[in-house]
């Protein structure tokens, strides 16, 4: 116990700085402003701020980073409820029950519940960061390259089998995402890899210029293509009735709690982030309600639940990035190559040697939603203009962002027709329902995958059993094996139970 | 991640189920070979023994791999449904892939002026019914806002317009 509140006074010793708080703030501020905004979510707003913090010490970029990250949470519950679009992916459910709520004149109430809902569930999952990382990654501590290569696997396997979609594409994704990483100089031999004699190759892709590609490029194109549904009216919020009812808050509680355990817990697993835990909680809500049919029409839980469930979702990712190293879903993907950039090495011995940054994040988590709490009633009328931005001069903005972000990686503009390529790439992979996600995860990990799989086999002198003989290796490849097999065995039983139609 | 919505949530017909499989054959195909690719390409690397082994063995493992899931697609193409298929929207792909490769192509060799022009230009032919005097004031905002916060103020080495 004690240990815990010398580890908190130094994670708060090193935020609560001048430096420390103007990142959280500038963080949060910034993601917030993008969570509102349709069409740019946290992975464009990070790719484009993840050059900036190269001119600011590793832990404050590193909470800058995670701050736009958490604060889009806040934002997207704003946008569904107002304008009935989503601001980010994770709050698309949000819109079933919190547009109608805005048509019932009750839009104060439900931004007001948004934003108690995003708190607690996002409070619930730091203490929840704050009490399993340490233990994990002194767990970890003990893994050689064996066990690593085989966690590494399963976090990979499963990113991909969770992923929505087929998974033997999502499989295919992430071994592409793998061949991916290992382009440019080879660490142990010198050999330079898929490089074809080009020298802007030498050093590898850069993970901003595919990320930007694959989630940002694609993602404008989307939206331009769907067209019709993106302009909606922005509708009012009446000042006198901004203030929840008891019965709101009442309803509320167990709702929030229950979507802030789904969060936690699915933020965790790779593979399912944010996104997903907020459909998961809506409707577990609306299955256990007493009178479903309230739902979707603008049922308080229907907005609670999903508001704590993604922000709990988004504090609970860090717990495996900071704990073992392995990102669970691309955002985390992107901090992890930024604290790579940064020279801080990922993985269970950050702890041990960054305590501070560590600590520090935790830390700057309780201000920074404290400060989105505070910000979100204040400023909606901030938020309400926000939403009048066409999207005709918002897209073009976003593209130009896009490329100077890029560009100022390493003022080399060959980053930026990477990003047109991978753009092609992500947009072609949605044609054909390849998801994105797990092959930039492959990316991320490819080269620690090979380099660990190579040490394993240099202690075992070439004997590929050293990955069944050790327990926890073993272990890791049978749940590996389970959450392949689960998926494929259900999806053979439906079909051998409905024979093909024509 | 982001495409929650889709085109034909509602029951595909059975032109969207032909398009469905000769995607997913497409898909497969495309798959099978890019790890042939991969497979040949790391040939050319050493691939050293299972104990000390070269640059080329990993790649070339995983080169095998999608080759095979891209069968396993290849197999699963007669039964694709037609369902959450997204249309194909050329233009907007062709003009915002051509507006970043363009900004890429001409930044540094003509300078930020006339990299974010064509930019603008190309981003605004992607969509329809777009207003020339709209662009042209958002062109002015835009360049000043990059030139102000990058170059002036993070020092990137942005040139307005290259040999003037």
């Amino acid at each position: 116990m004690g240990e815990l509140l010398g580890n908190l006074a130094l994670g708060f010793g090193t935020v609560l700085t001048v430096q420390g708080l103007v990142a959280c703030l500038a963080g949060v501020t910034f993601g917030m402003f993008i969570g509102v905004l349709p069409g740019i979510g946290a992975m464009a707003a990070i790719s484009v701020v993840l050059p900036i913090t190269y001119y600011v010490q590793p832990t404050e970029a590193l909470v800058m980073l995670a701050g736009i990250y958490y604060g889009a949470q806040y934002g997207g519950g704003i946008t569904s409820i107002l304008l009935n679009v989503p601001g980010t992916p994770s709050s698309t459910v949000v819109c079933l029950d919190g547009h109608p709520l805005a048509r019932q004149g009750r839009a104060g109430p439900a931004i007001f519940m948004s934003a108690i809902a995003s708190f607690s569930g996002g409070s619930i999952a730091i203490v929840c960061t704050a009490a399993f990382t340490p233990p994990i990654a002194e767990f970890a501590l003990n893994f050689v390259s064996a066990e690593y290569f085989s966690l590494m696997v399963l976090g990979l396997l499963a990113a991909a089998a969770l992923a929505q979609g087929s998974v033997v594409k999502g499989v295919a994704m992430v071994i592409v995402g793998l061949v991916l990483g290992l382009v440019g100089t080879d660490v142990t031999s010198g050999a330079l890899r898929f490089t074809f004699g080009v020298m802007d190759l030498a050093d590898g892709l850069n993970i901003v210029a595919i990320a930007m590609g694959l989630f940002g490029a694609s993602e404008v194109i989307s939206n331009l293509s769907r067209g019709a549904e993106r302009r909606g009216e922005v509708l009012k919020v009446t000042w006198r009735q901004l203030v929840p009812t008891r019965d709101d808050l009442r309803r509320s509680v167990k709702p929030i709690l229950r979507g802030a355990t789904i969060g936690t817990w699915l933020g965790v697993l790779p593979g399912t982030g944010a996104t997903i835990s907020s459909f998961v909680a809506y409707a577990m809500e609306k299955r256990i309600a007493k009178d479903p049919s309230r739902f979707g029409r603008g049922a308080i839980e229907g907005v609670s639940a999903p508001e704590a469930a993604n922000n709990a979702g988004a504090q609970g990712a860090f717990i495996p990035t900071l704990s073992l190293g392995i990102p669970g879903d691309p955002i985390m993907a992107l901090m992890l190559g930024a604290m790579l950039i940064h020279g801080v090495n990922p993985g269970p011995g950050l702890l041990g040697e960054h305590p501070e940054i560590f600590w520090g994040l935790v830390a700057s988590f309780w201000i920074g939603n404290l400060v989105l709490l505070i910000m979100n009633i204040p400023m909606i009328g901030l938020w309400v203009h926000i939403l009048r931005v066409p999207y005709r001069l918002l897209y073009p903005s976003i593209i130009l962002l896009i490329c100077v972000g890029v560009y100022t990686i390493n003022n080399n503009p060959f980053d930026i027709i990477v990003v047109s390529i991978f753009g092609a790439i992500g947009y072609a992979m949605g044609l054909a329902r390849l998801s994105t996600a797990p092959m930039l995860l492959g990316y991320v990990l490819g080269p620690m995958l090979e380099e660990n799989f190579r040490r394993a086999l240099v202690l075992s002198r070439g004997d590929l059993m050293i990955f069944l003989e050790r327990p926890v290796s073993a272990l890791l490849l049978a749940t590996t094996f389970v959450v392949l097999v689960y998926p494929a065995a259900k999806d053979l039983t439906r079909r051998l139970r409905r024979p093909r139609t024509e | 991640m982001a495409s929650v919505a889709n085109d034909t949530a509602a029951a595909p017909t059975a032109a969207d189920r032909r398009e469905d499989r000769r995607r997913e054959l497409v898909c497969g195909v495309v798959l099978v070979a890019v790890g042939a690719f991969v497979f040949v390409e790391s040939l050319h690397y050493s691939l050293g023994s299972l104990r000390r082994f070269g640059p080329g063995l990993f790649p070339a493992v995983l080169g095998v791999l999608v080759a095979s899931l891209g069968l396993v697609v290849v197999a699963n193409a007669r039964r694709a449904t037609g369902a959450f298929l997204q249309r194909f929207a050329p233009r907007p792909a062709f003009f915002v892939l051509m507006a970043i490769l363009s900004f890429g192509l001409l930044v540094d060799s003509a300078g930020l002026a006339p990299a974010v022009a064509t930019l603008v230009l190309l981003s605004a032919l992607a969509d329809r019914g777009q207003k020339a005097g709209e662009m042209v004031i958002l062109y002015l905002v835009l360049l000043g806002a990059v030139y102000l916060v990058f170059a002036v103020l993070l020092g990137v080495p942005f040139r307005l317009v290259v040999g003037l």
